[in-house]
């Protein structure tokens, strides 16, 4: 009766911020080289000296870019994906990606509010390359990934270039609505 | 066949400029899935097969780093007369670009050797990249017209009386003909799929914190800029995370340094000349010298320009002295003999286990000054050779009294940078403004490296602090390096201060780095 109470263990809000802020961050990361891999049917385990910002164990000892996808997107996602890698891939193309040094991670919805929603934007500075032909890119995207409400998997995502998003639509809905 | 098969090092014995170029042909066609590297030899075409004496010493020191025992070894080289009689039992391939067709038949023998028709290095280059497997082969051509894809694919029902799924149409063509298209092109052409995160949010489980809560809490955060995301900001640091994601194809080098360095010194022309003096001794001299240097040939590593960093801090032999420098390595001396003599080729430079760093250390035997105008004449040397140059001075302000002193008058005069290393020993820090007020140091850019005791009284004493103000006032930055006994160690060990110590490293990454920007800022 006089013994003292367990001191309870709780989550500060900001503590709970961060981990959420942790979460969206390790996806978007996750997705951007995971796609990339994908596309460029790179087969091996992310490597941790290269990549430590890649934050998703388990996931990133999978040889398959497309294993590794599968563990956090959408089966719906992927298979509408499938088809473009599938006709980029028969070109030949090649590609040294460069995404530059900056990139900013905008998120939303970690209030519950709304549904959870990550937009990163970051430069591309790739050398695109088939055969004697090469291009250099130099334009911003935008990537924007919808999140299931426990930050848990990706539902939906799309690439848009930032001067389109940017001119067209501000709020970052997927139909420019608003939504 | 010696050497893996897996594993090339094309080395350039071309003559320049045409050599950077063949060499930029082949990095960029090398297979980023294959382990292959370029590098350019230090002497080139037929005086690399025959150099005698120290010369060839240094070659085959040379040889040794950057040749590994399993690497299969590819020359890249123009023919010369004679250059064939000096290939008996040679282990590496060469691809040798040959004047006239008359002349294939002298390697005729070399079971070894590519010949190739053509007075254009770059066609030598590309060659190699046509005919060695870690090179990219060129895309099969696209077909013209793909098949049709079927509207209606069957596949197994879930429900006996579900309808059979239908394919999503594919997306429209992104881009006109000629445009190359990258992986996010081809996806933006894809829409959203509209999934009903909504409905799934509907379901999610009943906010259990207590609502009077949220209003402190982040509606939107950012992980890399605003205010807002000040915690989140902190841990992350003010390196931008997704900036790895860069390096997915690019080897890891040894040590992460930042790649704003390379590409401010690759603009930098002529190379710049960083000059490193002090009024007093023991303030760090040689090894800030040493450590910009290492930084700047670090980040060079994966590109055709080179560091230098150079002993002329003469009449103290204490601490180049205890450097690994090879006994046989050419000397600064050497070199001036060589330049003021006419000779073609001066002796080559120590190459040091750090990338892309030539050393040149000075004839510990001799004190004596060099004429200002054979200075003048070995820094455009340097600079015709180099992209980045460091000089380790003497202790002394400059003028013209004696050698010592003289040394460093000549090399201000042509120094970009200075750069005055300090401790926080007054004395010391007097020193700085000492030299500052000399006529040599007018108008020159000056950063100060700032050596921070681990003794808070110190630091913090007003007199310190007072100096340190006055310092400030005068030059661009004060970067401050944490005082550490492991400059020392690696001095003894034999190893660079870079790999002794993740601090130390740092410190002077950024050193470097506020030195590099200070040059880019102003040309």
């Amino acid at each position: 009766m006089f013994g003292r109470r367990a001191k309870r263990v709780e989550t500060s809000p900001d503590e709970r911020r961060e981990r959420q802020i942790e979460q969206v961050h390790s996806l978007t990361y996750a997705l951007l080289l995971d796609v990339m891999a994908w596309f460029l049917d790179i087969r091996e385990p992310v490597s941790e000296s290269l990549f430590p910002d890649y934050r998703l164990p388990g996931t990133k000892d999978l040889d398959d870019p497309r294993e590794r996808l599968r563990t956090y997107c959408s089966p719906v996602l992927l298979a509408a994906w499938e088809p473009v890698r599938s006709r980029w891939l028969e070109r030949g193309i090649r590609v040294k990606p460069d995404f530059g040094t900056t990139a900013t991670l905008q998120i939303e919805g970690l209030d519950g509010m709304a549904p959870p929603r990550a937009v990163a934007r970051f430069t591309d500075r790739s050398v695109i390359e088939r055969g004697a032909q090469r291009q250099y890119n130099s334009r911003e995207w935008i990537l924007t990934t919808w999140l299931r409400w426990d930050l848990g998997r990706i539902e939906d995502a799309t690439f848009r270039l930032a001067e389109e998003t940017d001119g067209i639509s501000g709020n970052g809905s997927r139909d420019g609505s608003g939504r | 066949m010696p050497g893996s098969p897996n594993r090339y090092l094309f080395i350039s014995l071309l003559p320049e400029p045409a050599s950077t170029h063949a060499m930029e042909l082949l990095l960029d066609a090398i297979d980023p899935a294959a382990d292959a590297s370029v590098v350019a030899a230090p002497v080139r075409g037929l005086d690399f097969f025959a150099a005698r004496g120290d010369v060839a010493r240094q070659l085959d020191a040379w040889w040794e780093r950057h040749v590994a025992a399993d690497a299969r070894a590819v020359i890249l080289v123009m023919d010369e007369p004679g250059l064939e009689s000096h290939l008996a039992g040679l282990d590496p391939e060469l691809v040798v670009g040959l004047a006239r067709e008359a002349d294939r038949g002298r390697y005729a023998r070399q079971r070894l050797a590519h010949a190739v028709v053509t007075e254009d290095p770059l066609e030598v280059a590309a060659y190699a990249i046509d005919t060695f497997a870690c090179f990219r082969r060129a895309a099969a051509p696209e077909p013209e017209a793909p098949a049709p894809a079927p509207e209606l694919i069957f596949m197994p029902r879930v429900q006996p009386h579900a309808p059979a799924r239908t394919a999503p149409p594919l997306p429209p063509e992104p881009v006109a003909t000629g445009t190359l298209t990258d992986p996010f092109t081809e996806l933006s052409a894809v829409a959203a799929l509209g999934v009903p995160v909504d409905g799934e949010h509907e379901r999610r489980p009943v906010e259990r914190r207590p609502a009077e809560r949220r209003s402190n809490e982040l509606s939107r955060a950012s992980l890399f800029a605003g205010a807002e995301a000040t915690r989140a900001l902190a841990r992350v640091g003010d390196v931008p995370r997704l900036s790895l994601f860069r390096r997915i194809f690019v080897r890891p080098r040894r040590m992460a340094i930042p790649r704003e360095i390379g590409d401010l010194v690759l603009g930098l022309h002529p190379a710049p000349l960083v000059v490193v003096p002090a009024r007093k001794g023991g303030v760090g001299k040689t090894v800030t010298a040493g450590a910009v240097a290492q930084v700047v040939g670090y980040a060079l590593g994966d590109t055709t320009g080179s560091a230098a960093i150079v002993d002329q801090n003469i009449g103290n032999p204490d601490q180049w002295g205890r450097l690994d420098i090879p006994t046989s390595a050419g000397t600064v001396r050497q070199l001036m003999a060589a330049l003021s003599s006419g000779l073609e080729l001066p002796p080559t430079p120590a190459w040091a286990k750090t990338p892309a760093l030539g050393v040149y250390p000075e004839d510990r035997s001799s004190a004596d000054a060099y004429p200002p105008g054979l200075i003048q004449r070995f820094v455009q040397h340097l600079r015709e050779r180099h992209v980045f140059l460091v000089v380790d001075l003497p202790n002394r302000l400059p003028d013209y009294t004696t050698a010592e002193a003289a040394i460093c008058a000549a090399y201000l005069e042509l120094a970009d940078l200075v750069i005055l290393p300090t401790t926080d020993d007054p004395s010391a820090l007097l020193g700085v403004l000492e030299y500052l007020e000399t006529p040599s140091m007018q108008g020159k850019r000056v950063i100060v490296s700032y050596i921070v005791s681990s003794d808070r009284q110190l630091r913090r004493h007003r007199v310190v602090q007072e100096l340190l103000d006055e310092i400030r006032r005068r030059v661009i930055a004060i970067e401050t390096v944490p005082k550490s006994e492991k400059a020392t160690l690696a001095i003894v060990k034999g190893v660079s201060i870079l790999d002794i110590s993740p601090k130390l490293r740092d410190a002077y990454i950024r050193v470097a780095r506020t030195a590099v920007r200070a040059l880019a800022a102003t040309g």
